[in-house]
């Protein structure tokens, strides 16, 4: 470690990109949810009528409170089916390693919207689940609730985005060394004990980074709701932009995103807050 | 006794939930790559036989191919000036010391902890009503930059973190200076992570929809055109689009493994 | 030490991190085509010391010279001295040849020249035919010997080593402590070589440099410091010593007169005492001679003891006697035939008998 001064330089390019391309417009959208539309178009005030707007109708809150599920129930199964597949890759199939994570990253570079249409395909009424379910006679009728539902929307999301979870929670499981889990095994803890007091704590940075990406992802994603989501199924980021398109209320937009983004910052914080408590008590 | 190493293999849960999620992510990807040979245009299965019609219709689409050419533009230039803004913010705060310094590695993180689509409307209203630039192919590349970096600067301060500085003062007790240092010894041994990078940074311009839609201006990105084809309903030339993205990104991903293990001086 | 052939002169060297003092008021000569010893515990500040040296640490006070000028604000890559790094820091992505070649191939010395020095090098070292190899298809000892080819091809005034042997295993270190000592009696290059291993430093060196918690404890040949240790440090640092706690009875014009525990020992006046003060004694186990009765007075010093254990170690056998209530003494003694091995049993009262000369004296 040197110090001096070429740090400064080093993150000069940076600074000067984020402050122009990042900072400056999320200060712009907050300053634009102060704005008013009316008829005549945008009139610079400084209200707060965009943010009242948000509670005048019961809709915007449901939508907003359904997304905010949805995301978390999205990142939830998302950290929960990853952390099996990052554990045996970590632990059990290590020959297989290289090769699973090129999967991983195949799925991961391949088109976004091509793989939303093509789960629609899978859960529709004629899709591959119903007539899977069909052939082996499970069901007679095709399931409706499959396609168009907040299940569908979730189910999409979880396979879109499970690929951001696998990766970290696999980077985190490489600080736990297998000497670290038969030393905990020596010492008397069996399996599970072994898994939560040695495992689990050491890969939970991986976990979190994973839940807040998938969660992220999740909650502003405007396409997946679209294209499988119906009516029961829409979420808070096609309201959004339809503020910056159709509608073109952008204050009101503007007011929404951030009010979104203030319950989204919350709730991970206070999740981050509830581990480091559990993690005190442990 | 409890044996913990060789024990014999079991097909238990753990394998069966591995399997199943390595199924259900490929799923889609196998059943976009059949499709795109299915010669009807409804994806039901089963498939009704094989052409290679809608590949041929695609590459006769002048759309296509010039949204085709934007990504990649887009994508090259991107891929460019992220990997330099990012790497040198790794060098930063992986070799020096400051104050801040552990603020300032969540701050580079932002864009990433930041819903697409707000990034999206707020560069929308900056280039907008601020610059007042009309939205074209330089837009959608300074935004794609906006949320490409703070990956570039993940993977390089995981690699630069790894990194071994005696081998560096190996080659200054030997008499390099510091280019010469950097040149032979330091950019060696970071080129595998440079390129690493490079296409990861390729590969998310080039995959954007969720940002790029807000900016984008007369020229489509391959993205957008593909969105334009799913809301007017569905025709296998998107799986097709997709199966030769796919394909192509694969190439690309064994031609940088190639590239990565050259060797140096003599 | 003759002014006109020192080559390196460390002037009052001082070097802090935060709270932490690696170096303090660290003074030092080395005389040209010396091989100096760095001695000292883990964390004593050996290669803060030597990088200070190398130049990629700064000094916070104090001066490095080599041949009379101030080299501390020259870069590392223009200093004549080369450095062998613990870890060996071999470039993973060059081979052999090209690692050894580099510092050549930088001064752009023409191909045909480099190979062959590269050629004469590996000899040195015993490498001839691993040119294409990568260094991670080399052992241990292997990697060593690049490193120091690697260091030695750009020809040195000083070669800095940090714990070059540390990662390899006894026998090779063994081996590979011999073959660095002839090749830097060959080369008469300066070696200033940094160990934990005082077992090592009394093996290799021409001086050591016995350092605690950054300062200087003591300096002089491996004999010196050996036999006359000057401090409780350095006695019980190097080799193994008996360590005795007493007050002097008695102040004559040659010799000391001290009481351990009610016995009475004597020793030879090396340092400035009066009655009544407190110090400490050492005496190496192999100077200590086991005899069945009392002896003539040709020793100085006799106690009687009585065996409480007795270890075999190979070569030699290690008795524990206890002298008194609560002192026990390590005696060592070498097995030269088996015959000879003694006939001493555990609980065996028997004779300690030691000189005058061999009894190290520290104040408290
Ligand atoms: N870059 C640094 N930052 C902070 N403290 C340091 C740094 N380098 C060394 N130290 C501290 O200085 C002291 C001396 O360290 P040094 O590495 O010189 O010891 P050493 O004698 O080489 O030990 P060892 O035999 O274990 O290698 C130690 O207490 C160490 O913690
Ligand atoms: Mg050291």
């Amino acid at each position: 470690m040197r110090k001096g001064k070429i740090h400064i330089f080093l993150l000069l390019p940076f600074w000067v990109y984020y402050i122009l391309f990042f900072f400056i417009p999320l200060g712009i959208l907050l300053t634009y949810s102060f704005w008013l539309t009316t008829a005549r178009g945008l009139v610079p005030t400084f209200t707060l009528e965009n943010y009242w707007a948000i509670f005048s109708k019961k809709l915007y809150l449901i939508i907003i409170l359904r997304s905010i599920r949805i995301a978390f129930i999205a990142a939830i199964i998302c950290v929960v089916v990853s952390y099996p597949v990052a554990y045996s890759l970590t632990f059990k199939y290590k020959k297989m390693q290289d090769f699973v994570l090129y999967l991983i990253l195949i799925s991961l570079f391949s088109s976004y919207l091509v793989r939303i249409y093509a789960w629609k395909t899978i859960l529709g009424r004629q899709g591959l689940i119903n007539q899977i379910l069909q052939y082996i006679g499970l069901t007679k009728e095709p399931l409706s609730f499959l396609l168009y539902s907040p299940t569908a929307v979730i189910i999409t999301l979880v396979f879109i985005f499970v690929p951001f979870t696998i990766l970290p929670i696999f980077s985190s499981l490489q600080n736990v060394k297998p000497e670290l889990i038969e030393a905990a095994k020596d010492l008397g803890a069996n399996n599970f004990e072994a898994f939560y007091k040695v495992t689990l704590p050491l890969s939970m940075s991986g976990v979190v980074t994973g839940f807040i990406f998938s969660f992220i992802l999740s909650a502003g994603d405007y396409v997946t709701p679209q294209l499988v989501g119906g009516t029961t199924g829409m979420m808070i980021g096609k309201i959004i932009a339809d503020q910056f398109g159709m509608r073109y209320n952008w204050p009101f937009g503007s007011a929404l995103s951030y009010f979104t983004l203030f319950l989204l910052a919350l709730l991970v914080y206070c999740l981050i807050w509830i581990l480091k408590i559990l993690k005190l008590r442990r | 006794m409890r044996t913990t190493r060789g024990k014999s293999f079991r097909f238990g849960v753990l394998d069966l939930s591995t399997v199943l999620i390595m199924i259900f992510l490929l799923l889609p990807i196998v059943i976009i790559v059949l499709f795109s040979f299915n010669p009807t245009s409804a994806t039901v299965f089963p498939m009704r036989g094989f052409t290679t019609k809608w590949y041929r219709e695609v590459l006769r689409n002048e759309i296509f191919i010039s949204a085709l050419i934007n990504s990649v533009y887009v994508g090259l230039m991107v891929s460019c000036v992220s990997v330099f803004i990012g790497v040198l913010a790794s060098f930063a705060l992986t070799r020096y010391r400051f104050r801040f310094k552990e603020m300032m590695s969540y701050i580079v993180l932002l864009p990433i902890t930041l819903p697409a689509i707000i990034l999206g409307i707020s560069l929308l209203s900056f280039f907008a009503s601020v610059l007042g630039i009309s939205r074209s192919l330089l837009t959608v590349t300074l935004s794609h930059v906006v949320f490409v970096t703070p990956f570039v600067v993940l993977i390089m301060n995981a690699r630069l973190d790894k990194f071994d500085i005696t081998i560096e003062e190996a080659a200054k007790d030997l008499g390099a200076n510091a280019l010469q240092t950097f040149r032979y010894v330091t950019f060696p041994l970071i080129r595998p992570s440079l390129i690493g990078t490079m296409m990861l940074s390729f590969g998310l311009s080039f995959d954007e929809f969720l940002v790029t839609f807000f900016v984008v201006g007369r020229k489509n990105t391959l993205p957008i055109v593909i969105w334009g084809m799913l809301r007017r309903g569905v025709s296998p030339t998107v799986n097709v689009i997709a199966t030769m993205v796919l394909a192509i990104s694969i190439t690309l991903i064994i031609i940088a493994n190639r590239i990565a293990k050259l060797r140096t001086l003599y | 030490m003759s002014y006109e052939n020192t080559l390196l002169v460390i002037k009052g060297a001082s070097r802090s991190f935060g709270q932490v003092v690696a170096v303090k008021n660290f003074s030092l000569q080395v005389k040209d085509g010396e091989f100096v010893c760095l001695l000292g515990p883990s964390g004593c500040g050996k290669t803060t010391l030597l990088r200070i040296i190398a130049g990629f640490e700064t000094l916070d006070s104090g001066d490095v010279l080599m041949n009379g000028e101030s080299i501390i604000d020259l870069p590392p890559y223009r200093r004549t001295m080369n450095m062998v790094f613990q870890s060996y820091a071999l470039f993973p992505h060059m081979s052999v040849f090209e690692n050894i070649a580099f510092s050549q191939f930088l001064k752009k010395k023409p191909k045909e020249e480099v190979a062959r020095k590269v050629r004469k090098m590996l000899q040195l070292v015993q490498l001839e035919g691993f040119e294409t190899r990568g260094p991670n298809q080399l052992s241990g000892g292997q990697c060593q010997r690049v490193a120091l080819a690697r260091a030695l091809i750009n020809e040195p005034k000083v070669l800095l080593l940090d714990e070059p042997l540390g990662a390899l295993d006894l026998k090779i270190r063994k081996q590979m402590q011999i073959e660095l000592k002839n090749i830097q009696e060959k080369l008469r290059i300066t070696f200033i070589y940094v160990t934990h291993d005082q077992e090592e430093a009394l093996v290799m060196s021409d001086r050591i440099v016995l350092m605690n918690e950054g300062e200087i404890m003591q300096v002089g040949t491996p004999k010196r410091i050996y036999n006359h240790p000057n401090s409780k440090f350095s006695a019980m640092f190097v080799g193994e010593n008996n360590l005795l706690k007493g007050t002097v009875v008695k102040v004559n014009s040659d010799c000391l007169v001290i009481s351990v525990d009610g016995l009475e020992l004597f020793a030879n006046r090396t340092i400035n005492v009066k009655t009544g003060d407190p110090v400490t004694l050492a005496i190496r186990p192999e100077k200590l001679r086991i005899t069945g009765e009392l002896e003539g007075k040709s020793f100085g010093n006799q106690i009687r003891g009585k065996m409480v254990d007795a270890v075999f170690f190979g070569s030699v056998v290690k008795y524990y006697l206890r002298i008194s209530e609560n002192i026990t003494m390590v005696a060592e003694d070498r097995i030269t035939d088996e015959s000879n091995a003694r006939s001493i049993k555990i609980g065996d009262g028997v004779t300690l008998a030691f000189t005058r000369e061999s009894l190290n004296v520290f104040p408290e």
